[in-house]
């Protein structure tokens, strides 16, 4: 009676604590399973007493390197052992184990004990500072403040892991592909990055680049060569310039994306494809797609995610930031020590349109840093363009002021109050001269030079 | 004809798929056992078997313990899998031929518990759900 009290105390304990806790006999059978290991393991007790320990913890160790079987063998504890489970929802489940061996009242090993933590709230937090850290990493390239492209990182991981075809959407120079990159750094993929730029080739050869080849499918195919989706297996592909590619094209990407299967040229069966695609275009594919100019059943297959990425003018607050990152480039590249712009080039370089975008942008820092010979870029050292396209816009505006000056702030009041007493009298320039205390010449003269006219 | 592939652990079927060591595949023809040999897989991480069940041209997986992202890898190729089994490799082999298994390949649950109802035969052993 007392043993039987002492036994469920001992029950008691054991459930209260938060570490799982089980034991074995001899042939690995469990003989008992405490409330925590029922809440880690998702497996209740009185379906897990009875089973071998395997089947029930899962663990990656199990058939490998028994913990508990070598403390058993060998007598020796294992303390804070780091494994992982697979708990009953398939899910991983990362725990840190302690192993003993279990006694009878002679000292004889008639079983072992094993303890174990879920350390799941832990791995969580090292894997969201590990991730972190690995969007700085994988997305250092990109560099912005803007709210937009901060919007579109803030996801960019979960998209990644995601695996869903991409479209980037975005004008030319914008950095397209530099997203397209950091979404399959951040995907954790095993395969390879392959990119292609579908404007850059012709129709017939882009074909083979994507799909490969065999031997003999044409008369210069001399051997098998694989394209660019078996180049990516495993991996990501990156299309650029989608809105390129010819209709038929079109037609056999389709099938690719949904079979997940396609025919290298002169093969005579499908080769399988796991490849995560991604595609980008600066043409307004949906536009395209009204236009009968795209297939439509491509664009909702491609258009799982869609990112927009702004042009550079939508986002002029990254010029300094990016031109200072150009700087830092290429000096690290050409080995130079300039430090920066002179106020008048950041001017200039924060006014022009910079339709090339960020591109753009690189190349006018990398044309500056042959010309500089000091540490500041001056306007001089600006591609002869720019400097041109500057001052034309300049003597155009210096010319539309000529032309039409309009009134300055306090004519402006001016004007306005001669337009509301014109209003007021009719549109008679005799009255209004009178109410307004002028002279009739002098109240021509003010209409001419503000731009008044009253019919 | 077709193909199965059983991870396995000694004679007993591997508690974990992507853990497994050996892999028995067995040759199926009018509900006969053809040929079974083992291959080791104890070098291949989680996807890499998952396609090397396509690659091998396996028709159906029968397998212990199974992760949810191979489970739906192998779910989106459209491999037929029974999860979640214990016992002896030969017993289940045995209920396979019998039509005693259920695939859960299109089943939402996932875990073993939901699995063991969906158990329809076996010696007791096999599979603890159905004590």
């Amino acid at each position: 009676m007392k043993k039987l009290i002492v036994n469920r105390q001992l029950d008691i304990i054991l459930d209260s604590i938060a570490d799982g806790v089980f034991t074995i006999d001899s042939d690995s059978n469990i003989t008992y399973f405490n409330r925590a290991a029922e809440k880690i393991t998702g497996v209740p007790r009185k379906l897990a007493i009875g089973q071998k320990c395997f089947d029930v913890l899962r663990a990656n160790i199990c058939q490998t390197s028994c913990a508990l079987k070598a403390t058993i063998e060998g007598g020796e504890s294992r303390i804070n052992l780091p494994v992982n489970i697979l708990n009953s929802d398939g899910k991983t489940i990362p725990i840190s184990i302690s192993t003993s061996v279990l006694r009878d009242e002679q000292g004889k090993i008639v079983g072992g004990v094993e303890t174990f933590r879920d350390l799941s709230a832990i791995e969580t937090l090292r894997k969201a500072l590990r991730f972190s850290g690995r969007i700085r990493n994988h997305s250092a390239d990109i560099i912005s403040k803007n709210h937009e492209i901060q919007q579109i990182l803030n996801i960019l991981p979960d998209v990644a892991i995601s695996n869903s075809t991409v479209l980037i959407e975005g004008p030319s120079g914008s950095g397209k592909e530099l997203f397209a990159k950091a979404i399959h750094k951040l995907s954790r993929c095993q395969g390879a990055y392959v990119a292609i730029n579908c404007a850059a080739l012709p129709d017939s050869l882009l074909e083979s680049e994507l799909f490969g080849y065999m031997k003999g499918a044409f008369s210069d195919a001399k051997a098998d060569k694989p394209g660019r989706f078996a180049r990516a297996e495993g991996g990501t592909l990156f299309l650029d310039e989608i809105g390129d590619i010819s209709p038929a094209l079109q037609a056999k990407l389709l099938r690719v994306i949904q079979e997940k299967e396609y025919e290298p040229l002169g093969a005579t069966a499908g080769q399988k494809a796991n490849v995560r695609i991604i595609a980008a275009t600066n043409k307004d594919l949906a536009g395209l797609v009204k236009l009968g100019a795209f297939r439509g059943d491509l664009f909702y297959r491609l258009n799982v995610v869609r990112l927009s990425l702004p042009p550079l003018s939508r986002r002029r607050e990254d010029i300094p930031l990016l031109i200072e990152h150009f700087i830092s480039k290429f000096n690290a590249i050409k080995g130079k020590e300039i430090e920066g712009v002179s106020d008048d080039t950041l001017d200039i370089l924060m006014t022009h349109d910079l339709p090339g975008n960020i591109r753009e942008l690189e190349n006018i820092i990398e044309y500056a840093f042959v010309l500089c010979r000091g540490h500041l870029i001056e306007v001089r050292h600006l591609p002869r363009e720019l400097q041109e396209s500057v001052l034309r816009k300049t003597h155009q505006e210096a010319a539309a002021n000529r032309i039409s000056p309009g009134p300055p702030p306090l004519g402006a009041a001016e004007a306005a109050a001669i337009l509301d007493v014109l209003r007021k009298n009719g549109g008679s320039r005799i009255r209004t001269a009178m109410a307004l205390g002028i002279d009739k010449t002098t109240l021509w003269r003010k209409m001419k030079k503000f731009g008044v006219t009253y019919r | 004809m077709m193909k199965i592939a059983i991870p396995v652990f000694n004679s007993r079927i591997s508690p974990r798929f992507d853990c497994a060591q050996e892999m028995l595949l067995v040759d199926i023809a009018d509900g006969k056992i053809m040929a079974q040999w083992k291959i080791s897989i104890n070098k291949l991480s989680s996807i890499e078997k998952n396609r090397t069940m396509l690659n091998l041209g396996v028709d159906t997986l029968i397998c212990g313990g199974i992760d949810r992202h191979s489970m739906q890898w192998l779910k989106y190729h459209d491999l037929p899998v029974y999860a979640w089994l214990t016992g002896d490799v030969q017993d289940i082999l045995t209920c396979f031929l019998t039509g005693g298994l259920t695939s859960i390949t299109n089943a939402e649950a996932t875990g073993q518990w939901c699995q063991h109802r969906r158990f329809k035969g076996g010696k007791q052993n096999i599979n603890r759900g159905r004590r």
